[in-house]
């Protein structure tokens, strides 16, 4: 895969429930190692596409091309995370019963070790891959000031502390492309700001991303490129700079 | 061919205390999203209100208006006392599935320790004529029963279509989910389908130990499946489903059983339950808008 | 200790042995992996007809009284282990069975009604297990070899119960801490979630459906080669439910709380109550044992849902910050949650 081709293709896809089209033939490039943002006024159809592309939703028709290659639509959500594509969602989705640090390692567990085999007869395996994992998982932990959280249990943990386990549970699975649906709402302005952090280190090092997001000045810092959504259609693309010029842009979200 | 005929008649009887006790099974389903399956418990309960009331001495008509006003009555404090609460805690759908179990055997049992497990009989009841017509074959009281059965489908068609309760049942039908997110679902509103639901259900067991010749504490738990087999059949909180889901149910297992070997005839209920959730969960007669309420 | 309490004594042990395996399988699909199992009583039923089919000798043998399919003699531990295999494959078939993503009762619905139908199929078709007269004169294992007094076999038994229920033990804690236990809680506690972060979580939950299902089949082997006799009566539906109800009031997801639920209910509630002399009309204590249990049910659902025993955490200690060297060590500690 040369360096400039997109990391993902969305070609053509849709979906509709009870005959309302909530995507409508949607088309669109995410770049690798940068941060594309999917914006839009309420009912645009941008959760719609973020679920289709992640796999909990089937698209009617069309094509979702990963890494050049991989086709994904027909592959369950867990394959599409094996392959890189993880995504994170936009209510609280932290596994309550397990502490933090278990809902890291459990991200980060080698599938073949998640097996009856490994569990009664490769101990000592998962054992040493175990304290890999630990340190792994130690320092994410570190990098979002959690660490004398680790054992506490994941339920317990404000809503801000929750989407950095979130954020830190989909870098466990070293994806290659992450979907974040709306990371930032109802989160504090100081974890806010920790979690851009993050992002932008993120893409400088290799890791594209596609955010969902409404608040179009996040958008506008981390965001190298942008698409519009309005009434499930693919409106625009271009910087935010180039957006915020469009006048059909800015009719959608007047109207919208 | 007669016994083709004979079992159909049978399962007009069958058919009419399914009918009524799967509407009111239905009713409860469609207001609370709930299968109650302490319902059939709740029948025998009545029944033997109304064998207790039998005994001293009140006629058995009055003694089925008593108890359907009392297990009403019952009804309504389980949905508040224990549903809701539970309910309104976010409690997922199989652990009021177990609660709802957890109070039926509890019931029964209750029953079965101070009743004891002997069979008893209406004693203000006697089985007289019997009745012969179209080469079916009925006691009176079996033609009570499918009269008792009919006189309520009558009622309960009236009470959808001319009241604002109707409606709102209607509504429910239609599609729950929506209508219990519209806020159809009021406190005053559920209170009085659980309340009416209640009734049936009292009716519903009395009319059953009326149409068999003795009953036990166990008598309403036989129903169980056969009333969830046709309120599912129908659809989730469709009363006209019910009644014809009732109809479906009741006459396929007891003409089956002239075919096949009769001990088996409630297999026929509970294969063919099993079917239509594996199968069409929303019920024969739901549409499509109901499929997202039964598979996550 | 006279006879008679120490033939008692060997009884209840036996019964718990049995009840320990069972209820660690159910709690493996239920406590730890989150599914809902209501035909799991048929899993050790199914177990216990395997264990006497293959140990009776031909229907023909015994006076010939007893009509059933099949039926050798294989010695011990054959039967056993067939009995494991058999609830494990009939548990794959019961995962199958509910694949369909219905609504949580709805499916649970669909068990009850199998369990159902599998106790009346079993009651009416008389030459399948000998109806409901069920079975009787399974040989107990090995008796033959060892020439032990009564007593003394007895007390062979408890001490086979006991190793067999020390395997289990060892699988179960196995799971439980390995990265496959994890995944189930994970699963259990949000599907989608776990499907996000690259679990397969149907074959997780398969992987429950038939070590729990080996385990029930094993304990209903075990529990038919003490008592001798089986028939549909020992197990219907309602039966799961009293080992669920073990689960939810001992502690869902933890081996010593559902063993202390088993404990309570089954021994506690179910075998001893059985020993208290009789009063009030026939059949009262009985009946009343189940309005105990299910008052017990919704009490715990209500008050304690985590039950008796909360599942406990696994705490890792991480020494120093990043690049120093870590340790670690797993202390288990009592996880107190601040939400109920």
């Amino acid at each position: 895969m040369t360096d400039d081709q997109p990391i993902l293709s969305v070609r053509r896809v849709s979906k509709s429930f009870d005959g309302v089209r909530a995507v409508d033939d949607v088309s669109f490039d995410v770049a690798p190692a940068a941060i594309t943002g999917l914006i839009g006024p309420n009912g645009a159809g941008k959760s719609t596409v973020i679920n289709i592309i992640g796999g909990s939703l089937q698209s009617s028709g069309g094509s979702v091309l990963f890494a050049g290659h991989q086709e994904m639509l027909g592959l369950p959500p867990y394959r599409r995370s094996r392959l890189g594509l993880v995504r994170t969602f936009q209510r609280s989705s932290e596994f309550g019963g397990l502490t933090v640090l278990e809902n890291l390692l459990v991200a980060g567990t080698d599938p073949k070790e998640v097996s009856l085999r490994a569990a009664l007869v490769r101990r000592r395996q998962w054992r040493r891959d175990e304290h890999q994992l630990l340190d792994h998982a130690a320092e994410t932990l570190s990098g979002f000031g959690m660490l004398d959280k680790a054992n506490d249990r994941a339920a317990n943990l404000s809503g801000g502390q929750k989407r950095l386990l979130e954020l830190g549970r989909a870098l466990m699975l070293k994806p290659r492309l992450l979907l974040l649906d709306e990371p930032f709402a109802g989160v504090s302005p100081v974890i806010a700001h920790q979690i851009e952090i993050a992002l932008k280190r993120l893409a400088d090092d290799g890791l594209a991303v596609l955010l969902v997001e409404h608040q179009l000045d996040v958008i506008g810092r981390l965001c190298a490129q942008v698409v519009m959504m309005a009434q499930g259609q693919v409106l625009s693309t271009g910087t935010m700079e180039q957006l915020r010029k469009d006048p059909e842009v800015v009719d959608a979200y007047l109207a919208g | 061919m007669s016994l083709f005929v004979l079992s159909l008649g049978f399962g007009l009887v069958t058919a009419s205390v399914l009918s009524v006790a799967a509407l009111g099974f239905t009713l409860q389903f469609g207001i609370s999203n709930v299968l109650n399956l302490a319902y059939s418990s709740f029948m025998t309960l009545a029944g033997f209100i109304a064998y207790w009331l039998n005994t001293q001495g009140l006629d058995i008509w009055l003694c089925l208006l008593v108890a359907a006003a009392a297990t009403a009555i019952l009804s309504l404090g389980l949905s508040r006392a224990v549903y809701e609460p539970f309910i309104r805690r976010g409690a997922r759908s199989f652990e009021i599935l177990i609660i709802s179990l957890a109070v039926g055997v509890a019931v029964t049992n209750l029953l079965l320790a101070f009743i004891g497990p002997s069979g008893f009989s209406y004693p203000g009841v006697q089985n007289a004529s019997v009745y012969h017509f179209a080469g079916l074959t009925l006691t009176s009281d079996q033609l009570v029963v499918i009269a008792i059965a009919v006189a309520l489908m009558i009622g309960s068609h009236l009470l959808l279509t001319s009241t604002s309760i109707g409606r709102a049942l209607r509504a429910t039908a239609e599609n729950s989910e929506l209508a219990r997110a519209c806020g159809i679902a009021t406190p005053r509103i559920t209170r009085i389908v659980w309340l009416l639901s209640g009734a049936l259900c009292g009716a519903a067991g009395v009319v059953l130990f009326l149409s068999i010749s003795s009953f036990t504490v166990q008598s309403g738990q036989d129903f169980l499946v056969p009333i969830v087999a046709a309120a599912v059949l129908g659809g989730i909180g469709q009363p006209y489903g019910a009644m014809l889901g009732a109809l479906v149910i009741g006459l396929a297992s007891e003409v089956s059983a002239a075919f096949i070997n009769p001990s088996d005839k409630e297999v026929v209920a509970f294969a063919l339950l099993v079917l239509v959730l594996l199968a069409r969960p929303q019920g024969l007669f739901a549409e499509a808008a109901h499929r997202r309420e039964v598979i996550t | 200790m006279s006879s008679a309490a120490q033939f008692y004594l060997t009884n209840i042990l036996v019964f718990f042995g049995v009840d320990l395996i069972a209820v660690w399988g159910l709690n493996l699909q239920f406590g730890v992996t989150g599914i809902v199992n209501f035909a799991f009583i048929v899993l050790q039923a199914a177990g216990a007809y395997t264990a006497a089919l293959l140990t009776l000798g031909p229907s023909s043998g015994n006076g010939g009284f007893q009509h059933y399919f099949g039926g050798t003699s294989l010695p011990f531990p054959l039967p056993l282990i067939a009995a494991g295999l058999v609830g494990a494959v009939l548990s794959a078939l019961l995962a199958l069975l509910t694949r369909r993503r219905l609504r949580g009762d709805y499916a649970a619905m669909v068990q009850l009604v199998v369990s159902l139908i599998a106790t009346t199929v079993a009651q009416n078709q008389s030459g399948f297990l000998n109806g409901s007269a069920g079975l009787a004169l399974v040989p107990a294992p090995l008796q033959s070899i060892m020439n032990l007094t009564p007593l003394g076999y007895a007390w062979f038994y408890v001490g086979l119960t006991a190793a067999v229920c020390l395997i289990a033990l060892v699988v179960v804690r196995a799971i439980g801490q390995s990265p496959l236990g994890r995944a189930m809680r994970a699963s259990r506690d949000n599907e989608e979630t776990a499907a996000s972060i690259g679990l397969d979580v149907s074959r997780i939950r398969m992987t429950a459906y038939v070590v729990g299902g080996a385990l029930a089949g094993i304990s209903g082997a075990l529990l038919v080669q003490y008592i001798g006799t089986w028939a549909p009566g020992a197990w219907l539906y309602p039966e799961t439910f009293v080992y669920f109800a073990a689960v939810i009031v001992g502690g869902r997801g933890n081996v010593l709380g559902v063993a202390i639920g088993s404990l309570l209910i089954n021994i506690a509630i179910v075998e001893v109550t059985r020993y208290i002399p009789q009063f009030g009309p026939a059949g009262f204590i009985d009946a009343m044992q189940w309005v105990v249990i299910g008052l017990l049910i919704m009490a715990f659902l209500w008050l304690r849902p985590r039950g008796i025993v909360p599942e406990r955490a696994r705490r890792y200690h991480l020494a120093g910050p990043a690049g120093a060297s870590r340790t670690v060590s797993q202390q288990a500690t009592d996880r107190e949650s601040q939400t109920s």
